[in-house]
C-alpha cells in the first residue's frame, strides 16, 4: 500500500506531503550527503520551530548535502504505518529514514525523548548507537537539551553542543571522508569528538560512587576531557536566514520569524536559557532590515515576529519596531513581539503595533513577591509591574496574562499570596485607569508552572518540589485567586517532576526511557498521552528512583552529570549566584558591568560587548 | 477594483490540501508575488478570495476556479507564470466584469471515479447497470439538513450524467456529472454507494479515487463551463 492511500485515512494528511513553497527538491547523486532533519514533535510544532529553519537551510545551500525533514507521525498515521508495514519517511522525497546518512534530532523538550526512541524504531533502525552498523545512519542530536545528554546517550552518535552553524559544516567535511570510504566509522567518531563541541558519548563511560552519585567519567580514547560549546562569534555577519518554508498546514508559530540577537544579559537565575546562550549578541538593525525584506519578499507571510531570549533588550527596539511598522503597516504585514518586559517602555513600543486591535498582552513577573523575585534575579520591582498595569489599561486593554512559578527556591506562603495579590492588583487598577468608553471588562489570566531546576544555572544544587508540595500550592492558589475577575490556569506538577528527572539525569536513566517507551510512551508533553503511572513503572522496573534525580539536594563538590560539558559559566560563578539568591541580592544586568560569569575568558577570550 | 478569475489544477500530494490550507497558500502566493490585492474594511483587514467549490481533501482536479480582488489590473502573462508548489498549476488567467458569485452559479460538477472493489467486479455487467439506473425516476437516500434533521432527497435529480468507462478485474471507472452548489449537492462516494445498494452487490469499496474534470452552470439550457461565467447570465 503507498502513501498516498494512507494519507486518505488520517486527519491533516498535509502534515505529510512536504512540497511547500521554499522546500528545496534537490538532485541525489553518489556524492551527496542524505540529511534528515528530524523533530520529536508533529509537524506543527516542529514547523514553528526557527531552529529548524536555519540548519534546512545552512545544509541545503551546501552543494553536496540534501537536507530533508521529517516530523513525529500524530498517533493516527503511526498506526496507519504500522499496520501497513510501512517505515517513516522524509517530507521532500518519501526516503525511509533508514536509507539516509545522518539523522539529526532536535532536543528542546525533554518529554519528547519517548518519540525519538518510536521515530527510530518506525525507521527500522536499532534504538541502541551500539547495535547500529556502519550501514545504518548516524544519529546525531543538538538543541538546548543537550546541556544534559545523559539521559539519550545511550542512543545518540554524536551531540552537538552549543550553535550548529559552524559546527555542522565542520562535522559535513568529516563526514565526506566517511562516505568516500576513507575512514570507518570508528574514525570517524574519533574524529568527530575532536572537532571542539561535539560530544561522542560512547568515549566517556560513567562512574559512579557507592551512594549512587557520580564520580567522573573514564574517557576511553584520544579526545578532549571536556566538551567545550560552541557560538557563532559574529551574529550579524555570519549565516543570515533570508527565506523560510512556509507550512502548510495551521502551525503554532505561523509567521515570519527574524532572530534579533543571541543571548541575554538579564541574568534571571533560574533560566536556563539566558545562561547556556551567552554570551548576548547583537544583529544591525541594518542586518534585520535586510533579513526581514528577503524573508517578506520570498514567503507571503502577513505577520513577522521579531525573536530572542528577551525582545525588549534589544538595544534599538523602539526604532526598530518604528521602522518595521513604518514600512510593512501598508502591506497589511503585522509585527509582534514574543515577550514584553513589565515597565512601561514595553507598554511604549507594543502600543505603536496594536494601534487598533487590543489583543490580550502577556507579562511574565515569574514570582508573587518582591523578596521572591530577587532571589531568581528577575529583575521587576513592584513600581514596575503597577506602572505596566496603570499604562496598560489606560491605553485601552482590558485582557491580561500573567505568568507565575511556583516551587522556586526559599517560597513561602507569603509568595504564594503575592501571585492573588498582583492579580488583584490588576483588576483593581482597571477600574481606576479604563478610558471613557470601554465596556468591555477586565480579565486577568493568571498561568503557574511548576519550576524545573536545569542544569549550568545557579539552582542546578536544589532540590526540586515533589507532586504533593506542589499540588498543596496548587490547592493553595485556588483558594486564594476567587476574585471573579482572575481566571487561574495552572500547569499539571505530574509532567514537571519528569521533566526535571531528566533535566538531570545521569546515563543510568536511559534505560527507564527505554522501558517507558516500550511501555507504550509517546508524546509525554501532549496531556492526553502522559502516563504517570506507567513511568513510574517504568523506573521502577529498571530499579532507578525519581527521587534521586529530582528532589534530591545535591551537595556543591557533587560530580554532576553534565560537568563533561563546559557551556562556558564558570561553576564558581553559579555557586556565588546560588549563595546570592539564598540570600535574595540581585545581580544586576551584564550590559551594566561585567558579572563575572566566566564566558567572555572562556568562549570569546576578550570583552563581551564588541557590538552591543 | 478589479476581478482576477483563475483557473487552476489541484493534484498530486497537493490533494491533501484541506481548503483552508488552500486558500493560505493562495494569500500568500499572491503576497510574495506582489499581487495588489484589495484588502477588506476593518479592525482586521483580509484579502478578498473567494473559490466556487471547496474540493473534499484526497480529490483531485484539472479544473478548479478561484477569483481574487485586486487594487489594479496586471498582466496576465504575470498571473499564468506564478509559481504553486508542485500540483497546482494556474492553467488559464482573466479578468472578469461579473456581479455572479462563482458559487451561487454552480450548478453542476464533473468527475472520474476510479472505485477499487476488495474482489474482482469484471465479470459484472456495470454496463447495463449504469444504464438502466439512469432511466431509474427515483431513488431516495437520507441526507442531514444543515438543522441536523434527516431529509429524503431523490438521487436521480441530482445525476446528470453517468458513464461507465471500463470495469477490469477488481475496479471500476465512472465518469459522472453531478448537481453541486447552493441547490444541493450528490457526494460522488454517496452515488457509489446508492449504486451499488441498488444492484446489490456483494463487494465492498476499497477505496475511490475521485478526479473533478470541471465546474459548470446551465445556459440555454446547455452545460457550461463556470470559467466562462459573465455578466450577461
Amino acid at each position: 500500500m503507498k502513501l498516498e492511500a494512507l494519507l486518505r485515512n488520517v486527519e491533516k494528511p498535509s502534515r505529510y506531503i512536504g512540497g511547500e513553497i521554499n522546500t528545496f527538491q534537490k538532485e541525489i547523486t553518489d556524492n551527496t550527503i542524505r540529511f534528515a532533519f528530524a523533530f520529536p514533535d508533529i509537524y506543527e510544532v516542529g514547523m514553528s520551530h526557527l531552529g529548524m529553519q536555519i540548519i534546512y537551510r545552512l545544509l541545503n545551500e551546501q552543494d553536496d548535502v540534501y537536507c530533508e525533514r521529517v516530523f513525529a507521525p500524530w498517533v493516527d498515521m503511526e498506526a496507519e504505518l504500522r499496520k501497513n508495514a510501512l517505515k517513516l519517511v522524509t517530507l521532500e522525497t518519501k526516503t525511509a529514514l533508514g536509507d539516509l546518512n545522518i539523522i539529526g534530532f532536535t532536543l528542546q523538550y525533554e518529554l519528547s525523548y519517548t518519540n525519538i526512541l518510536n521515530m527510530l524504531n518506525l525507521a527500522g533502525i536499532e534504538l541502541h548507537s551500539k547495535n547500529r552498523h556502519e550501514k545504518d545512519p548516524l544519529i546525531i542530536a543538538g538543541g538546548p537539551c543537550v546541556y544534559n545528554p545523559e539521559p539519550l546517550a545511550d542512543f545518540i552518535d554524536i551531540f552537538f553542543i552549543g550553535e550548529a552553524e559552524e559546527l555542522l559544516l565542520e562535522f559535513i567535511e568529516v563526514y565526506k571522508q566517511y562516505k568516500d570510504k576513507k575512514i570507518s566509522k570508528h574514525e570517524l567518531l574519533i574524529k568527530a569528538a575532536n572537532i571542539e563541541g561535539l560530544y561522542v558519548p560512547k568515549f566517556y563511560e560513567p562512574e559512579y560512587n557507592e551512594d549512587g552519585t557520580m564520580s567522573g567519567y573514564n574517557v576511553t580514547e584520544n579526545v578532549p576531557k571536556t566538551i567545550k560549546k560552541r557560538i557563532i562569534k559574529d551574529f550579524d555577519s555570519g549565516f543570515q536566514l533570508e527565506s523560510m518554508i512556509v507550512p502548510f498546514a495551521d502551525i503554532v508559530h505561523d509567521r515570519a520569524m527574524v532572530e534579533i540577537f543571541r543571548g541575554c544579559t538579564k541574568g534571571c537565575r533560574f533560566c536556563q536559557a539566558g545562561m547556556i546562550y551567552r554570551p548576548v549578541r547583537e544583529k544591525k538593525p541594518a542586518t534585520i532590515m535586510d533579513n526581514i525584506d528577503k524573508i517578506m519578499s520570498s514567503t507571503g507571510f502577513e505577520e513577522m515576529s521579531l525573536a530572542s531570549l528577551s525582545t525588549m533588550d534589544y538595544s534599538q527596539i523602539g526604532p526598530l519596531v518604528k521602522d518595521l511598522v513604518g514600512k510593512y503597516e501598508i502591506d497589511n504585514i503585522g509585527v509582534s513581539l514574543p515577550s514584553l518586559r513589565l515597565d512601561s517602555f514595553s507598554v511604549d513600543v507594543v502600543k505603536d503595533i496594536q494601534k487598533i486591535k487590543k489583543t490580550g498582552l502577556t507579562f511574565a513577573p515569574e514570582a508573587g513577591t518582591q523578596r521572591l523575585r530577587d532571589v531568581i534575579n528577575k529583575g521587576v520591582s513592584e513600581e514596575n509591574i503597577s506602572d505596566t498595569f496603570n499604562s496598560i489599561f489606560s491605553l485601552g486593554w482590558h485582557r491580561v496574562k500573567l505568568y507565575f512559578m511556583i516551587g522556586l527556591p526559599t517560597e513561602t506562603t507569603e509568595d504564594l499570596d503575592g501571585i492573588s495579590e498582583i492579580a488583584n492588583l490588576g483588576t483593581y487598577t482597571f477600574k481606576q485607569n479604563k478610558p471613557e468608553g470601554v465596556k468591555k471588562s477586565v480579565q486577568v489570566t493568571v498561568s503557574t508552572s511548576c519550576f524545573v531546576p536545569k542544569p549550568f544555572t545557579p539552582f542546578q544544587w536544589m532540590g526540586q518540589d515533589d507532586i504533593p508540595t506542589f499540588r498543596q500550592k496548587i490547592q493553595h492558589l485556588r483558594s486564594k485567586l476567587i476574585n471573579r475577575k482572575v481566571v487561574y490556569n495552572y500547569h499539571d506538577p505530574e509532567t514537571s517532576v519528569l521533566e526535571g528527572v531528566f533535566a538531570r539525569g545521569d546515563r543510568r536513566i536511559g534505560a527507564a526511557l527505554l522501558r517507558a517507551y516500550e511501555l507504550g510512551c509517546k508524546f509525554d508533553g501532549w496531556n492526553e498521552f502522559f502516563h504517570y503511572d506507567v513511568w513510574q513503572t517504568a523506573f521502577e522496573e529498571t530499579h532507578l528512583d525519581m527521587s534521586f534525580y529530582n528532589t534530591r539536594e545535591r551537595a556543591f563538590d557533587e560530580y554532576l552529570p553534565w560537568d563533561i560539558l563546559d557551556a562556558g559559566i564558570d561553576k564558581s560563578y553559579l555557586v556565588s549566584e546560588y549563595k546570592n539568591a539564598l540570600n535574595a541580592e540581585v545581580t544586576g544586568d551584564c550590559r551594566d558591568g561585567c558579572t563575572g560569569c566566566g564566558v567572555n575568558v572562556k568562549i570569546i577570550g576578550g570583552d563581551c560587548y564588541g557590538n552591543a | 477594483m478589479e476581478t482576477l478569475r483563475i483557473l487552476y489544477t489541484k493534484e498530486s500530494y497537493m490533494r491533501f490540501l484541506g481548503h483552508l490550507e488552500l486558500m493560505k497558500l493562495f494569500e500568500r502566493v499572491f503576497r510574495f508575488n506582489n499581487l495588489p490585492l484589495k484588502f477588506s474594511e476593518g479592525f482586521n483587514p483580509i484579502p478578498r478570495l473567494t473559490f466556487a467549490s471547496p474540493l473534499s481533501v484526497g480529490y483531485s482536479s484539472k479544473a478548479e476556479i478561484m477569483e481574487v480582488i485586486l487594487n489594479s489590473e496586471i498582466s496576465i502573462d504575470q498571473v499564468k507564470n506564478i509559481k504553486f508548489p508542485d500540483g497546482i498549476k494556474v492553467l488559464d488567467a482573466q479578468f472578469v466584469n461579473c456581479k455572479h458569485s462563482l458559487m451561487s452559479k454552480l450548478e453542476f460538477a464533473e468527475y472520474i471515479l476510479k472505485v477499487e472493489y476488495n474482489s474482482r467486479v469484471e465479470q459484472l455487467p456495470f454496463k447495463e447497470w449504469v444504464e438502466t439506473f439512469m432511466n431509474e425516476k427515483e431513488i431516495f437516500y437520507e441526507k442531514k439538513t444543515k438543522r441536523g434533521t434527516m431529509k429524503a432527497v431523490n438521487a436521480m435529480e441530482q445525476i446528470h450524467d453517468m458513464k461507465l468507462l471500463y470495469n477490469e478485474e477488481n475496479d471500476v471507472v465512472l465518469r459522472v456529472v453531478l448537481q453541486t452548489g447552493s441547490n444541493g449537492s450528490l457526494n460522488p462516494e454517496k452515488l457509489i454507494e446508492i449504486f451499488g445498494s441498488h444492484y446489490k452487490l456483494n463487494q465492498t469499496v476499497v477505496n475511490i479515487d475521485v478526479e473533478r474534470l470541471g465546474l459548470y452552470f446551465t445556459k440555454n439550457g446547455n452545460l457550461t463551463n463556470l470559467y466562462e461565467l459573465s455578466e450577461e447570465e
